[in-house]
């Protein structure tokens, strides 16, 4: 009977499934690659379909199919709006994202400021905003910011924020904003940013598209050289995987079925989840 | 009285049985329809029946077949019912191996699209001599279920693989040339069986997309900025670009539509990342093949 008794609740209690949230825009819901739309089913997708009757993928789903084959159990959800910072989810996504989440991964605007480039302070005060409406509603919430990467069509193209400086450079700049918003709110950072430049100083990825792609080497970026590559996407999915669930992202192998779907090869695959153990590493607590 | 009545029922019956008048089609090939090492492989599979039925991880080829579905519905015609047929590294002559296979497709189809190795032969590459025996062959057997099907050829494209590394069989070549001996021996095979409805030329197609510097003509020295690679990451099966491109060319062959009218219309390239110039260049690429072949 007692035995019963634990067997019952053990089963009423599936709750053993974590639910982690990604708020975002464009850089979480993979435009511009195939990404986007990659097992939406997998997915919540908090604001439903789009124009096009479809839902988002993207980043979360490819973190779901991960921890699939990892054997963990998240119930991923996601709410993603184009061109938006926290600010904007915040004041208006407010009824969707007030809960009591396990986990949430979020970032800003990939400037950090569409209307000043570069000035941290909105990222600043809406990711201490957002935090202290996720832990209001738990406490143990575990909080994570993407700091997100160096745009090429921000840095080589002539009177862009970040020209004439080195293509690590606005990565750089980025990681430097997303560690004072985190200090500032208590919450961690996924240093994503620094992960590409990892790519670039390793030679696994060309640093300037608009100048061809050498031999041998992955485009992280997409067609507009600002968004992702299903290849940036994929990394992003690996430090976010890595970062939350503690997994090393080489653990996942060079069989990992998100990259076959996506058409890397397997030293690709490889290389690209070495840039994330090695980021990790560095940045190991 | 009697007379109308049967028709009537006979009406009734045929629409009970017909509904939709559907255009049936079979893809049969190998990983260069079901678009091996790309997104293609897996677009929306639901839009497609793959005879195959479900893989190992319980997964079905989308591919090529599903993002043709995919344009005629954006093109509106709502009637065509697509299947598949794949497995990778086949010619023609496999299908002949294989009894029950052949009976799943041994059927009275409207469309065929088929296509030989991508070598023409595997043990003997350029010999086209499997693919004129193994092309008549199968033609007999589909005309035979279907006196009125209208079967065309695939004729694919240069691989890189086969083209640049030293002691490949076009080694020294224009990357160009194993696409024009590939399909010079798809146009024997079309004469010597004059039933064929035509050869869809997706190598020429590729061959006009590196001329006119759409595409990157050599992915072993990297991709020039602007261009696509039409490859994947082995230089021998397509891209995203090189499936969207054969697709295309299914389509404005098959159909008789225009690839060009797909502009504006078609959400495949979004959901493979190609951005809308790329989209609109492989469709010209696609348009004016076509039209040079006519």
């Amino acid at each position: 009977m007692k035995k019963l008794v634990l067997a019952f609740l053990l089963a009423a209690t599936p709750a053993s499934a974590k639910t982690i949230l990604f708020v975002g825009n464009s850089f979480t819901f993979g435009a511009n690659s195939a990404a986007h739309y990659y097992k939406s089913d997998t997915v919540t997708d908090l604001n439903g379909p789009g124009a096009n009757g479809k839902t988002v993928g993207g980043v979360p789903a490819i973190f779901k199919t991960f921890t699939r084959q990892a054997g963990l159990d998240y119930t991923v959800s996601l709410e993603t709006v184009g061109g938006k910072g926290m600010d904007f989810h915040y004041a208006e996504k407010r009824p969707l994202l007030d809960k009591p989440w396990d986990v949430v991964v979020m970032h800003g605007y990939s400037t950090l400021d569409q209307a000043k480039p570069g000035d941290p302070a909105l990222l600043i005060s809406s990711a201490r905003q957002m935090t202290d409406m996720f832990r209001a509603k738990n406490a143990k919430a575990e909080i994570w910011l993407d700091a997100t990467w160096s745009r090429a069509d921000q840095t080589y193209p002539e009177g862009k924020p970040w020209h004439g400086k080195p293509i690590q450079q606005m990565g750089k700049d980025l990681a430097v904003a997303y560690d004072t918003a985190a200090k500032n709110a208590r919450v961690g950072v996924i240093p994503l940013g620094l992960a590409w430049n990892r790519a670039f100083d390793a030679g696994v990825a060309g640093t300037d598209p608009y100048a061809g792609i050498p031999a041998g080497k992955i485009n992280l970026w997409s067609w507009d050289s600002y968004h992702a590559s299903a290849y940036g996407y994929y990394l992003e999915a690996l430090m976010v995987f890595g970062k939350v669930t503690g997994r090393d992202p080489l653990s996942l192998g060079d069989n990992e079925s998100v990259a076959d779907d996506m058409g890397f090869s397997k030293p690709q695959t490889h290389a690209l989840q070495q840039i994330a153990h090695d980021e990790l590493a560095a940045h190991a607590d | 009285m009697l007379p109308f009545k049967a028709l009537l029922t006979a009406a009734l019956v045929a629409t009970a049985v017909l509904p939709a008048q559907a255009r049936t089609v079979l893809f049969l090939g190998s990983s260069f329809t079901y678009g091996a090492h790309s997104a293609a492989q897996h677009y929306h599979p639901e839009l497609v029946k793959d005879l195959n039925g479900p893989d190992r991880f319980g997964e079905t080829y989308a591919g090529v077949p599903a993002i043709f579905k995919q344009f005629t519905l954006e093109a509106g015609l709502t009637d065509y019912d697509v299947s598949s047929q794949l497995v990778g590294g086949k010619g023609l002559e496999y299908w002949f191996t294989v009894p029950d296979t052949l009976a799943r497709i041994n059927k009275p189809w409207d469309a065929i699209v088929m296509h030989g190795f991508s070598t023409l032969d595997q043990a003997h590459p350029g010999d086209r001599t499997l693919l004129l025996s193994s092309s008549k062959r199968i033609a007999e057997m589909f005309l035979k279920a279907n006196p009125k099907a209208k079967l065309y050829l695939f004729a694919t494209w240069p691989r890189a693989d086969q083209t640049y590394p030293d002691g490949t069989p076009w080694h020294g070549k224009p990357i160009q040339q194993m696409g024009k001996d590939v399909q010079a021996a798809y146009e024997q095979a079309v004469k010597e069986e004059p039933r064929y409805a035509g050869i869809v030329p997706v190598g020429l197609a590729w061959n006009r997309a590196i001329d006119s510097g759409v595409a990157d003509g050599n992915p072993y020295d990297g991709i020039d900025a602007n261009k696509v690679d039409l490859w994947a990451y082995d230089h021998y099966h397509g891209s995203a670009f090189g499936y969207y491109l054969e697709a295309l060319m299914d389509f404005g062959k098959i159909t008789g539509h225009d690839p060009l009218e797909l502009d504006g219309k078609d959400r495949v390239a979004e959901a493979l990342g190609i951005s809308p110039q790329q989209s609109r260049a492989l469709m010209q690429v696609a348009h004016d093949t076509l039209e040079s072949q006519k």
